[in-house]
């Protein structure tokens, strides 16, 4: 593209604004009450005002914005890790860990829910612990040629079915986990846990809560920061494991270090909003499409924060729409994401 | 001068590699030849640190090499047979990941970098700058991917089959280039090499591996490219005549067809 140049100054200042736009805009779409409101001098007016605006959009936004931005971080890191463009912590089958984990501390009532922030904080514990168990799952079983380094093959070329592999993994292993989960809930016999779970499943932000969020906000610096301090590493590993490993990088060890950061992220996100897919998917790669058309490197420190921005923006958007496309029925916002998510899967998965 | 001294490898409990001894000056160029399964490639990762290290039997300047695959990649550059992925990269890109085992982790190159990246593309690849890896051709490629090893400025370069896949003007080109940059650079430079003749036109050292990588001679061409030699390690009756124009050792075989 010729006007690559003069286009890529635009390219943070873009992202930036989309994402920053869409919080705004999702802040106002809804019941029809105009932000003017909020200064009216009708009592009750600005009570509704005031409530809507400042009580009960502002922590649902704030939720989508977040658990966009670390599903799609969460993606953009496993993607570049299984060196694989179809891999996405709902697909793989990490995010089904993490509602397990969440689940199980609620049927054992590990704390009272009434208390607020500590038991949750007990229950996005037991979400990384179940996502962190998956993940590690679905690398020891799904990542080719894990064991296989050491064999004396020096071509290093990828076999062409590990792709699917690890996607068939990561189906299996989703199946399993939400048959566990449903076991779990039967067993457990608590019909409020039940719908707990049905809302996981389908995923959303209707019970988005502040100390949640700030859970949530924790994880995200946790998970996208230490990414970031691995960017050296990272990068090495985009020119496949043995070219990494003959740059000097410890890959085990840096494949631990996005397990264990993709896992906060997803746990803190399925912890908040239940399982939502492919927002891993489409945020990273709509991030290097627009790298591409720009001629800009699609180097890990500048997809990680990117994809972030990008993810971000399109979940906003996404529960705007389950808020306000067919109201007052609100749709699980998960609907969204896999209407645009499918799609792109396929055309992905077909050039593979 | 990197030394090997008895090198052993094993895989898996098979040996790969046996007794495997081996001198290298800076600015030498050294070919490895010998049969499909004979350990070439081994002793290359062995010596790049893919492989379970074997610190105790390989030295560079009398110390031994460091276990630590961070500090080794500062040492040893290694340019593979093929990419093993980045096709998407630039070319700068790709040679700026040769940087890899002197950047700090967040991944912010230095001046020094900058320069080092500079510098090996201007050598081997000039005018491939700003190209996509994977829209160039295989001997473009070849030569682009030797970018990497050069901007990690190593004292020692290894090469796995460098031109295997190329035609004769870039099996030219790439060897030719290569033996020019272990002059001038003073790298001491191990090629791993199919083509037995090539590799006696343009090594200054060989070493000859058997069947079971144990090695059979190591010296100059005119040592190791000796009928007896290569008769029983290739198992075909060769027979060694001067090439008409350098004077180099080559194997000719006789065609009963």
């Amino acid at each position: 593209m010729v006007f690559a140049p003069v286009f890529r100054r635009f390219f943070w200042p873009l992202l930036v604004f989309v994402a920053s736009g869409a919080a705004i805009w999702a802040l106002s779409w809804g019941a029809p009450v105009p932000f003017s409101d909020l200064f009216s001098p009708d009592a009750a007016k600005s009570e509704i005002a005031r409530r809507i605006f400042l009580e009960l959009r502002p922590p649902r936004v704030f939720a989508a914005f977040f658990v966009g931005a670390s599903l799609s971080v969460a993606g953009a890191a496993l993607q570049t890790m299984f060196r694989n463009p179809l891999a996405e912590p709902y697909l793989l089958g990490i995010s089904a860990g993490g509602a397990l984990g969440a689940t199980l501390a609620a049927a054992l009532s590990l704390g009272t829910f009434a208390l607020g922030t500590v038991v949750f904080e007990i229950g996005a514990l037991w979400a990384f612990c179940g996502a962190l168990g998956a993940a590690a799952t679905v690398y020891a079983l799904g990542k080719s040629g894990a064991r296989r380094d050491f064999l004396p093959d020096f071509s290093g070329g990828a076999a062409l079915d590990s792709h699917a592999k690890l996607l068939l993994v990561g189906v299996a292993l989703s199946a399993f986990l939400a048959a566990l989960m449903s076991l779990v809930v039967t067993l457990s016999g608590k019909i409020e846990l039940s719908q707990r779970v049905a809302f996981w499943l389908l995923g959303g932000f209707g019970r988005a809560s502040w100390p949640q969020n700030a859970v949530l906000l924790a994880s995200f610096v946790a998970g996208i920061s230490l990414l970031l301090l691995n960017s050296r590493d990272l990068n090495a590993l985009r020119a496949g494991d043995r070219d990494a490993r003959l740059l000097g990088v410890e890959t085990r060890v840096l494949h631990g270090r996005v397990l264990l950061a993709t896992s906060i992220l997803c746990a803190s996100s399925v912890a908040v909003a239940g399982l939502i897919g492919f927002v891993g998917l489409l945020a990273p790669h709509t991030v290097r499409l627009l790298l591409k058309k720009l001629e800009m490197n699609a180097s890990i420190q500048t997809l990680l924060p990117a994809s972030a921005l990008c993810g971000a923006a399109l979940l906003v958007l996404c529960d705007g729409l389950a808020r306000a496309a067919f109201a007052p029925i609100e749709v699980p916002v998960g609907i969204f994401t896999a209407l645009l998510g499918v799609p792109l899967f396929l055309s992905v998965a077909r050039r593979f | 001068m990197l030394e090997i001294q008895k090198l052993r490898v094993e895989i898996a409990e098979k040996p790969i590699l046996q007794n495997v001894s081996l001198r290298v000056k800076s600015g030498e160029f050294c070919c490895v030849i010998g049969p499909n399964g004979s350990g070439k490639s081994t002793l290359l990762r062995a010596i790049g640190g893919t492989i379970s290290p074997q610190s105790d039997a390989i030295f560079w300047n009398e110390t031994p090499f460091p276990a630590n695959i961070a500090a080794r990649a500062k040492l040893v550059a290694t340019l593979p047979q093929n990419l093993g992925g980045g096709d998407e990269m630039r070319l700068e890109e790709m040679a700026m990941l040769g940087r890899t085992p002197h950047l700090p982790p967040f991944g912010a190159p230095s001046r020094e970098d900058e320069n080092a990246v500079r510098e090996a593309i201007e050598l081997c690849a000039s005018d491939l700058r700003g190209r996509v890896l994977g829209t160039l051709s295989g001997g473009e490629k070849q030569r682009a991917m030797l970018a990497r090893p050069l901007a990690t400025r190593a004292p020692i370069l290894l090469l796995d089959e460098p031109v295997s896949a190329l035609d004769v003007r870039f099996q030219h080109e790439i060897l030719a280039l290569a033996k020019r940059l272990t002059r001038e650079r003073n790298l001491a430079t191990i090629c791993v090499l199919h083509g037995i003749n090539l590799a006696a036109l343009v090594a200054d050292s060989m070493l000859l591996l058997n069947q079971n990588g144990a090695p059979v001679a190591f010296g100059a061409p005119e040592i190791v490219m000796t009928e007896a030699n290569l008769s029983r390690v290739y198992e075909v009756p060769l027979q060694i005549k001067p090439h008409p124009l350098s004077g180099r050792p080559q194997a000719q075989t006789l065609w009963e067809v």
